[in-house]
């Protein structure tokens, strides 16, 4: 901590926001310039589609050098850090993240039911829950619930 | 507590259900033989094509305009009277945005399985040489032509335009001043606009995203006046909030002998003012099965029989199109010269992005 | 006034009673399921009810309307996901509450100040339609876009500690808004070619992933899974202590109202406006707002669930729906041969009652649902998180798939949970991008239609700016903006500091 704080500018988190809210500001205006000029069916600005995107990607300008400001400042007070980073679990949200993934891609292939009570029952197990019977009821009974919920009540064509 | 609740309200649906139609088959097996990309059907094994058992399921009816305007009246009368021919339920949806492209595209891009048809109005024919959308009548197949709403030239009531030639006057006098509120470039209110353009008359256009909204337009003043379908404005006519100056066609309307056709103020308009311009067509996707489209054809057919549907249409004084062109083939014909009429009118004001040359659009 | 009483005597029709009850229950289910939104419901009733009469077929949908939004605070409360975009404001408060094991005091407050909010709006509805629509006609594109403006500048300022990133916060949402077909022109800007991306980016999968999916990896990278339950003390909660904010409450409720009257803005606008009164105004609240305040949740709910009968008003006088539901609430009337429109109260009158006696039959099913059935259903978050949060994914997931039958919109939810993530980790709050993705389009439509109709004119920044409700709007917006620009913030706090020295 003491070593980050001396690293200057670059490392302050505001600012790094603000490098990337500035790109996207400045990809923003090109897009919409671009488009604005070079496509066939816009003439005026009145009327434009890329009016208002224009218009946000000015004020994302100026925000930018709002987070600088904000960076500046927070370098000066250097006090509070970035609370004790206690034991976060990166892997746990990766993992989250790809069995939704997984389950995404699964759902049109192996149609709803069984891609929801494989999805489910992997995360159960994955977050901690060990008895066999727990596992099958509760995944059972949430699935049969959405289902019936859904695919009947609701008349969502499920996959 | 929870489940029993999520039983009862599932009972409670279900019964719902079961009350207005045969209940309705389980997911996924209403959606069969998609031609491509079978991304939402899930559907494993490809079924074969129905025959005769479609419709198995609820239809959506696109409507591509907001809650409340003409298409959405029209459209809702017409799903009342369909339900009662093809025993299913017809679940309308207003996806409204862009002179209708919005909807018309949803229509297009849901899969081509005869459960999504689309109740399009005019701007269809002209989406191509707008720039709007590269979309055409000649992606669907028309299951018929429904109606045709007259267009009426309205003012607050407020309004210091007491007739039409006051109003004419005033945007001769001041071009691109009096403001008009339309549904979107390509529609038919920017098609009227273009005629009124023709004949020397410039109003300042605004768009706005459905009949109504373009009505609260007028009513709040924000704009000085509007081109709206009439089964729209009855309402507001009969609570003296808006004051109508105008029919645009050639003839005046029988409940209003009083109020002008707009051809009357504009010399040689007649050719222009006579075709309907706001024209509803129920169509479906053309890569529907011609089997599905034959269920939906004589369905439709005898929906435009039916004796309530036509009574509202009497009474909005609404042109029946189904009458005018019964079959399929003169549907077609019809587009054809609309879409030729209508492209070339607003490529020779100078309206156009594309020429209708691009698209092979021959010259009227 | 005789419409009220006309209305009342609906109490005494038992069908129409049971029938809104069977709403207020579907009502109470799909408001408080994230994902599951009350027009979709609304949606499919509207299918279900047409071969109905029509009084039974109001009495059902009002019941849904009514509870639905109410109950969109529920899981607002207890998991930090917001039933709808209009509850997303209870959660500011709501959930810190469920946090410390209040959740029985926070959801009593919402049960209560839900349904004074339903019927202070459903009361403006019958007795003052007429002048709320004509309030309604004086707003003009460039009000609505200024409402919108004023809106997410206030929920930047509100929702985290630095004004800058909660506008980059509502920023990023617009652009995410600007998505898909362009609606005056109907061109797909923004797309980048991805033909899905055509229709937008619609509210539910944003919402569910931002607040939902978000949720469920941050309670993931916490760790806290095997943490002992939060515990639930149940709590005596008198009514005299909640009745405190009454007054306030009605304040509220006319902001929800009138918010809830002009079509687009609707309940999120409402629910933030209500709450930056409530910070204004409640110098003492129980605690700090943000962090458990009640008068949070007092403002959010009764401006939110007044909106219901404000939203109705142009739905009737005009036939331009204030929000979605009402959107499908209009077709309901088509489908029953019903016109809304200028003459709708004079020519429909039963019809009206009926709506009204639907409204309050539904506020009374809101009050003995949201007190008898809500601190069960508290007892959601004493389930171990190991069990709740892949069933919170998969609810998510269904939802997000359920609003428009696309697959395509639960990548995108997938998308906007990992966004949602991110920016929690860098201290960004994801409510101003909600409302921004919400109001978006209205925006951008109305910014547009506002230019057009001015440069028409003969003096473009007179027609822009020169009536009086823009005047009114534009000074609050700029002002709510510069205050909280930090610099003059910190000035500020200087000599607030130096005077009571």
């Amino acid at each position: 901590m003491e070593k980050n704080r001396k690293k200057g500018l670059l490392h302050q988190p505001s600012c790094q926001d603000a490098i990337f809210v500035g790109l996207c500001s400045a990809g923003l205006l090109i897009y919409s310039l671009y488009h604005h000029y070079f496509d066939k069916n816009t003439s005026e600005w009145k009327m434009s589609p890329y009016l208002f995107p224009t218009l946000l990607s000015v004020f994302g300008l100026l925000l930018t050098l709002s987070l600088v400001a904000d960076a500046l400042n927070e370098m000066r007070q250097a006090e509070q850090k970035e609370e004790s980073p206690s034991k976060k679990n990166l892997i746990g949200v990766l993992v989250m993240v790809a069995a939704a993934l997984v389950y995404y891609i699964l759902m049109p292939i192996i149609s709803f039911i069984p891609a929801t009570l494989l999805f489910l029952v992997s995360l159960f197990i994955y977050l901690g829950e060990r008895k066999w019977w727990k596992l099958i009821l509760l995944s059972g009974v949430t699935t049969a619930a959405i289902y019936v919920l859904f695919g009947i009540a609701l008349n969502v064509r499920l996959p | 507590m929870k489940k029993l609740l999520t039983a009862l309200l599932a009972t409670a649906m279900l019964l719902g259900l079961a009350s207005c139609s045969k209940p309705a088959e389980p997911s996924g097996t209403s959606a069969s033989n998609p031609p491509t990309g079978s991304q939402s059907t899930g559907q494993s094994e490809p079924t074969p094509a129905p025959t005769t058992n479609y419709p198995t399921g609820p239809i959506t009816m696109i409507i591509p305009y907001g809650a409340g305007g003409t298409s959405d009246l029209a459209g809702r009368q017409l799903a009342i009277a369909l339900e009662k021919q093809l025993g299913q339920s017809i679940i309308v949806s207003n996806q409204a945005g862009a002179s209708g492209t919005v909807g018309i595209q949803a229509a297009l891009d849901a899969d081509p399985d005869g459960y999504t048809m689309v109740l399009a109005a005019e701007s269809l024919g002209t989406c191509r040489v707008m720039g709007i959308s590269e979309m055409s009548y000649d992606d669907f197949s028309p299951i018929s032509a429904i109606s045709s709403d007259p267009k009426v030239l309205v003012v607050a009531s407020n309004s210091k335009y007491e007739t039409l030639q006051d109003l004419l006057d005033e945007i001769q006098a001041n071009p691109g001043k009096v403001q008009m509120s339309y549904t979107g470039p390509g529609g038919s209110g920017h098609i009227q606009a273009l005629i009124m353009n023709r004949y020397g008359f410039e109003p300042a256009l605004t768009a706005y995203s459905s009949g109504a909204e373009g009505i609260t337009a007028v009513l709040g003043n924000q704009v000085q006046f509007t081109n709206s379908n009439y089964s729209t404005v009855v309402p507001y006519l009969e609570s003296g909030d808006l004051r109508l100056l105008a029919v645009c066609a050639t003839k005046r309307m029988e409940a209003y002998p009083d109020v002008p056709a707009l051809s009357e103020f504009m010399e040689g308009s007649d050719d222009l003012l006579s075709l309907p311009y706001s024209p509803l067509t129920l169509l479906v996707n053309k890569d529907v099965p011609a089997d599905v489209q034959e269920v939906l054809r004589s369905a439709t057919k005898a929906a435009c029989a039916d004796p309530d549907f036509n009574a509202w249409l009497d009474s909005n004084c609404i042109d029946k199109l189904f009458e005018l062109y019964p079959t399929v083939e003169d549907t077609k014909a019809f587009f054809t010269e609309w879409e030729s009429t209508v492209s070339w009118m607003l490529h020779d004001a100078g309206a156009t992005i594309n020429s209708p040359e691009d698209y092979n659009i021959a010259k009227p | 006034m005789s419409a009220i009483i006309a209305s009342l005597a609906y109490f005494a029709d038992i069908r129409f009673v049971l029938l809104c009850g069977l709403g207020s229950i579907a009502g109470l289910f799909v408001g408080s399921i994230p994902g599951l939104s009350v027009s979709m419901a609304t949606a499919l009733l509207v299918s279900i009810t047409y071969s109905w009469s029509t009084n039974d077929a109001l009495a059902t949908v009002m019941g849904v309307y009514v509870v639905g939004v109410f109950s969109g605070a529920l899981s607002a409360i207890l998991i930090n996901i917001p039933g709808a975009p209009s509850s997303v404001v209870t959660t500011l408060d709501g959930y810190p509450l469920a946090k410390r094991g209040e959740a029985y005091k926070a959801l009593k407050y919402a049960t209560i100040y839900s349904f004074i909010g339903s019927v202070f709006g459903l009361v403006a509805l019958a007795l003052l339609a007429q002048p709320i629509t004509s309030i309604a006609l004086k707003f003009q594109p460039m009000d609505y876009f200024l409402l919108a403006l004023f809106g997410l500048a206030t929920v930047g300022g509100l929702t985290t500690k630095s004004f800058s990133k909660g506008l980059i916060s509502a920023l990023f949402g617009l652009f995410f808004a600007m998505i898909g077909m362009d609606s005056v022109l109907g061109t797909p800007r923004l797309t980048f070619g991805i033909r899905d991306l055509n229709a937008g980016i619609s509210n539910v999968p944003a919402l569910v992933g931002l607040f939902g999916f978000a949720e469920v990896l941050s309670v993931v990278f916490d760790g806290h899974l095997d943490a002992e339950v939060n515990s639930i003390t149940k709590q005596i909660v008198k009514l005299k202590d909640i009745l405190k904010d009454f007054w306030h409450s009605l304040y509220y409720s006319a902001i929800g109202t009138v918010v809830g009257a002009l079509p687009g803005a609707g309940g999120p606008v409402a629910a933030f406006l209500a709450y930056t009164q409530a910070k204004d105004m409640v110098k003492n609240p129980s605690r700090p707002f943000g962090e458990g305040a009640v008068e949070g949740i007092v403002a959010s709910e009764s401006a939110n669930n007044a909106c219901i009968g404000g939203a109705l008003i142009p739905m009737l006088t005009l036939a331009v729906p204030g929000d979605a539901v009402t959107a499908i609430i209009l077709s309901v009337f088509y489908v029953h041969g019903l016109q809304p429109g200028p003459m709708f109260l004079k020519t429909s009158a039963d019809s009206f009652h009926a709506i009204l006696g639907g409204g309050f039959v539904g506020c009374l099913f809101l009050l003995l649902l949201g007190l008898l059935v809500a601190p069960h259903l508290s007892k959601i978050i004493a389930v171990p998180k190991s069990i709740l949060m892949p069933i919170v994914t998969l609810l998510c997931v269904i939802g997000a798939y359920a609003c428009n039958n696309r697959l395509f919109d639960v990548g995108l939810m997938f998308f906007f949970g990992v966004l949602g993530f991110l920016m929690r980790c860098r201290g960004y709050s994801v409510a101003p991008m909600t409302l921004a993705i919400v109001l978006g389009n209205m925006m951008d439509s109305n910014f547009r239609r506002a230019i057009s109709l001015a440069v028409s004119s003969d003096n473009v920044l007179f027609a822009l700016f020169g009536r009086p409700i823009t005047m009114v709007l534009l000074v609050l917006t700029v002002f709510s903006i510069v205050t909280n620009i930090p610099a003059v913030k910190r000035a500020r706090d200087r000599r607030k500091a130096a005077r009571q020295k």
